[in-house]
């Protein structure tokens, strides 16, 4: 393609571009007014005839990682050139997505009589992270999720990390703001000769989220399979030393899968590495694998989360003394149930119970979603005694 | 050496950075294009060893501009990244006059420029206002999350301020490049005030051209099996830790080292450790050799 002289924008043309970044945040990408105006401004130092470059400059100037490079490139070609995708997939947190015929203005373009006719795509409501027959998930495959959903999993996963890191019980720090902390008060009076001259404060030190989560890829949680991945995915991507271990009768590290590669990628990756036993879990020897190797990987910092129903082959209390080890050694144990907000639900499960006392945070899926989530030890007082 | 001010379009980036033995994309030329004309840092994210850090390294060849590097860590703070006073020699200048009294010219003299240890970031904002500096800001998500918001006001306003001696402003914006392996997420305020370029493991044309250029010495054929291989590892889900184009040209290097000039399994076998830095997925590969080694012989 021939470059000419970059050509200025009109006004019609800015409205357009306009309506493409609108288009791009109805796709769950975050732009902002600054990177509109950015986008605007290359549009003056670029030939806008030059439909590569151009498209260059909105991945350069809106996009904010390989997610969002994708959708914009998705929306690009669906708004200036007419092609790219015929549906839209959105997440509504309700357990369902929507897909729906594209959004925006019709084309004008004059239609060919000789094309067959579209397909008419209707809006329909479809149930996510549930397993079918005609799902791709017997080839160990991981179902992809929309941006959206994919951003919305990751905000509950930061939220999860800014609750454990002020978990009750943990050390204190001098603040601005907090409850009073007399004994340190009194300390900088002793200083003053016995004045009070400052009431000093103190607030739940921060800790750094670093999680370890161990992921349970059993034939029980194959139905969850898509939506516990998306979680493992977040937790990985909020958190710097985050280690990530699928396991079922064994345990496998995903981790270095998961940071390297895109969503949809690191899913085909996992997906290709993890070995799902169908024959079912054990929980407690899985728990003992990390247990023994656990030196570096769960340190005082860590918070353990499992991603897991609770159904075990093994031995119940195995489970219980394992997560009683790890109470020991990490910040805070995290259970994920893909059961825990359906009505009627109660831990019966012998794990479970068993590893209820251990446990500081007790999760659904659902919670990653909301925007305030349930804190607290729901279930502390249940006997852990098996089922 | 070409001036990045003076750049018409992304295809003199292209050109500039392609005399440099660069193969740039199309895209990432056109976002360091708009990154130099905007002003704008360029936050430059993709697969390990594909040429991400290398992007500031020719760039500062190409315009003849000083490569300044802030390589991130974990607990990088503001007296390394910024400025700090040199109290060595401040308190050595101190007990020099401290018989003569003037206090208040000493406090002047031991906070002036003179006792300030510039860090690289103040450095990018100096420069000889003739060249463009290139400030390489490398693997930023090793820093702790507290410094991104230092980075804030340096890469929003190119200005540093000083409270004994005031605000220091960029003589010459620099070129600044971001790079980040994604091992953790960067905060939106840093990513909003970047453009945005993802490196991907190139094709394999483009990675035999890259081959060709880096490796002039080696011969058409043998550039073509060498690729071959490493793309069929990187198509190998079960790896962890897949090549990127560095470890193709360190591989290519040491089989040309060692005097070969067609691939054949013994010689790939002993080298793979070139290639694979994983023990695991070393193991993996030498038990189940599944990417074939055609040989030529």
């Amino acid at each position: 393609m021939t470059v000419g002289e970059p050509t200025a924008p009109r006004a019609t043309f800015l409205a357009r571009l306009t309506a493409f970044c609108a288009l791009v945040r109805s796709r769950g990408v975050s732009v902002g007014v600054g990177s509109e105006a950015d986008l605007g401004a290359a549009a003056l130092l670029i030939d806008l005839l030059d439909r590569p470059t151009f498209r260059a400059s909105c991945l350069a100037t809106l996009a904010k990682s390989p997610e969002d490079r994708e959708t914009v490139a998705e929306a690009f070609d669906e708004f200036w050139t007419g092609t790219g995708r015929r549906t839209e997939i959105l997440w509504t947190g309700a357990g369902t997505a929507v897909v729906r015929p594209p959004r925006g203005r019709p084309r004008r373009r004059a239609p060919d009589p000789r094309a067959p006719s579209p397909p008419d795509v209707p809006e329909v409501a479809v149930p996510f992270g549930t397993w079918s027959a005609t799902a791709p998930s017997a080839g160990h495959e991981i179902r992809h999720r929309s941006a959206r959903e994919v951003r919305g999993v990751r905000e509950g996963a930061r939220r999860l990390r800014g609750i454990v890191a002020t978990l009750p019980g943990r050390r204190h720090g001098r603040a601005r703001r907090g409850t009073v902390d007399l004994r340190d008060t009194l300390r900088g009076g002793l200083r003053q000769g016995g004045e009070w001259v400052e009431l000093r404060r103190q607030r739940p030190r921060l800790k750094r989220g670093e999680f370890v989560v161990l992921w349970d890829v059993s034939g029980s949680m194959r139905e969850h399979e898509s939506e516990c991945f998306a979680i493992a995915h977040a937790l990985a991507a909020v958190s710097r030393g985050a280690r990530v271990f699928a396991f079922s009768t064994s345990l496998t590290e995903v981790t270095a899968l998961l940071r390297r590669h895109s969503y949809g990628r690191a899913a085909e990756a996992v997906g290709a590495r993890i070995d799902r036993a169908d024959g079912g879990t054990r929980i407690g020897q899985s728990l003992t694998e990390l247990v023994e190797h656990s030196e570096g990987i769960v340190r005082d910092r860590s918070t353990v989360v499992v991603l897991s129903d609770g159904w075990d082959l093994g031995e119940p209390e195995r489970a219980g003394e394992a997560l009683a080890q790890l109470e020991r050694r990490a910040h805070a144990i995290v259970w994920v149930n893909p059961y825990a907000r359906r009505t009627g639900f109660e831990p019966r499960v012998g794990a479970l119970r068993a590893a209820l006392p251990h446990i500081d945070l007790f999760w659904g899926p659902e919670d990653f979603l909301r925007p305030h989530p349930p804190r607290g030890r729901p279930y502390a007082t249940v006997a852990p005694s098996p089922v | 050496m070409t001036d990045s001010d003076s750049w018409k379009d992304p295809e003199e980036v292209r050109e500039v950075l392609d005399a440099q033995a660069y193969i740039a994309e199309p895209a990432l030329a056109t976002a360091v294009f708009l990154s130099a004309r905007l002003n704008k840092p360029l936050l430059v994210e993709g697969e390990p060893g594909c040429g991400k850090t290398e992007i500031a390294k020719v760039l500062a060849a190409a315009t003849g501009g000083e490569l300044i590097r802030l390589q991130c860590f974990e607990g990088l703070d503001a007296r390394s990244a910024l400025y700090d006073w040199d109290y060595p020699r401040q308190l050595l200048t101190i007990r020099m006059h401290e018989r003569e009294g003037a206090l208040e010219t000493l406090e002047r003299q031991i906070f002036s420029e003179r006792f300030l240890l510039r860090g690289p970031l103040l450095r990018a904002l100096g420069g000889d206002g003739y060249h463009r500096p290139i400030l390489l800001i490398d693997e930023v998500d090793r820093a702790d999350e507290e410094f991104e918001g230092l980075l804030l006001e340096v890469l929003s306003d190119f200005q540093v301020t000083i409270p004994e001696l005031g605000t220091i402003r960029a003589r010459r914006v620099p070129l600044v490049i971001i790079t980040s392996n994604r091992t953790r997420n960067l905060s939106d305020a840093l990513k909003r005030r970047c453009l945005y370029a993802y490196v991907e493991y190139p094709d394999p044309e483009k990675e035999v051209a890259i081959l060709h250029r880096r490796v002039p010495t080696l011969e058409d054929q043998f550039a073509h099996q060498i690729v071959d291989f490493v793309q069929r590892l990187r198509r190998t889900p079960e790896l962890a830790k897949r090549p990127g184009v560095a470890e193709t040209l360190d591989w290519a290097a040491a089989l040309l080292a060692l005097g070969r000039r067609a691939l054949d399994p013994a010689t790939t076998e002993q080298t793979l450790g070139f290639l694979i830095k994983d023990a695991d997925d070393l193991a993996m590969l030498r038990a189940h050799p599944s990417p074939p080694v055609e040989t030529t012989e």
